[in-house]
């Protein structure tokens, strides 16, 4: 996948899965492995920015947690502003969705 | 055992050296790491395998840095160089200091020949320029003493001790000639040349510095595919 992609994607996609529940960087890599049949394979250093830069936003905002065994771990919620901005961006990749499945597959298009 | 802790703490030092500090950055890469570490012993990889698999993912702290700083404005990044490299300041306050002695020192010299009071030339270019050079010398001089001193404060060691113990040395010397002119001769055969001596003694103190580094390189253990850090990395 391209690295422009990447970088645009993962906003709505980090959003919608904050707007599920709260969570944290290693469990954000792994639950987008996950779901996309490991075929979006985020690294730290691109996730990372990109928590911080929607944390200054005001789009979403950070805790830190101590688990059990002693471990701190930054959890990241949705905040209000971020719902908004979630439909928002939701809305856009929906529209650039209809349009590429609306015309259909690479090998349908006729040359 | 593998000394985990250990490996973890030179990977901060890596991280610092890469200009990413102590700080919610650094934690949570830390927290990420050890994460990382964990799932991949619970799946069967050996400790030593574990830490180097999640430190290769992870990235080495300069790459980290460049994305991180991809992200953040061109304004804040300026200012983030000088707040955590506060020679860097220094650094550009010599580079300043050089260029200006160089830009005053030819419009003394022209304004000089203009007025025609002087029947001779008062400098030579060669001799503004090589003033502006030392200038320059001394500030990368005076940077690296004063970086390797504050994290000497930080953190003392026996090889630190000794480079600094040369390196402040040779500033000292280099600053007075009168001190050049007792070792090398009677201060007459020095006078002329003050440059001259200047660029010799900066040169054995960056050869000494060199030396000494090097050895304590060699006595250095380090994390498997880890680089030794440079000579202003150094902490410890």
């Amino acid at each position: 996948m391209r690295k422009e992609l990447v970088a645009a994607s993962a906003e709505p996609m980090i959003l919608a899965l904050l707007a599920r529940g709260e969570s944290y960087g290693y469990a954000i890599i792994q639950e987008i492995g996950r779901r996309s049949q490991e075929q979006i394979q985020w690294t730290e250093g691109m996730l990372y920015p990109v928590l911080h830069r929607l944390e200054e936003n005001r789009w979403i905002k950070a805790r830190w947690v101590e688990g059990e065994n002693g471990r701190k771990r930054k959890y990241y919620a949705l905040t209000k502003a971020g719902q908004k901005e979630l439909a928002e961006q939701h809305q856009n990749w929906l529209a650039v969705h209809d349009v590429l499945s609306g015309l259909g597959k690479a090998d349908r298009i006729p040359i | 055992m593998y000394p985990l802790e250990t490996r973890i703490q030179s990977w901060r030092e890596e991280m610092s050296a890469a200009g990413i500090g102590p700080g919610p950055v650094r934690d949570e890469l830390e927290s990420h790491l050890r994460e990382t570490v964990e799932e991949l012993v619970r799946s069967g990889e050996s400790e030593p395998k574990a830490f180097a698999m999640a430190m290769a993912r992870l990235g080495s702290g300069a790459q980290l840095r460049s994305e991180c700083d991809a992200a953040i404005s061109p304004v804040k990044r300026i200012w983030r160089a000088v707040v955590f490299f506060p020679t860097n300041l220094c650094f550009a306050a010599w580079c300043a200091l050089g260029l200006g002695a160089y830009l005053s020192l030819t419009i003394l010299r022209l304004t000089i020949e203009i007025a025609g009071s002087y029947p001779q030339r008062v400098l030579t270019t060669s001799q503004v320029i090589v003033i502006s050079l030392i200038t320059l010398l001394i500030g990368w001089l005076a940077a690296y003493v004063i970086r390797a001193s504050l994290s000497y404060l930080r953190k003392p060691s026996f090889p630190m001790a000794r480079a600094l113990a040369v390196s402040w040395t040779v500033t000292f010397w280099m600053f007075g000639t009168s001190a050049g002119s007792s070792v090398f001769g009677p201060a007459s055969s020095i006078q002329p040349y003050p440059a001259l001596w200047t660029v010799l003694f900066s040169a054995a103190c960056f050869i000494v510095a060199r030396f000494v580094y090097e050895h304590w390189k060699r006595h250095l253990v380090l994390a498997e595919g880890a680089q030794p850090p440079a000579p202003w990395e150094i902490h410890e």
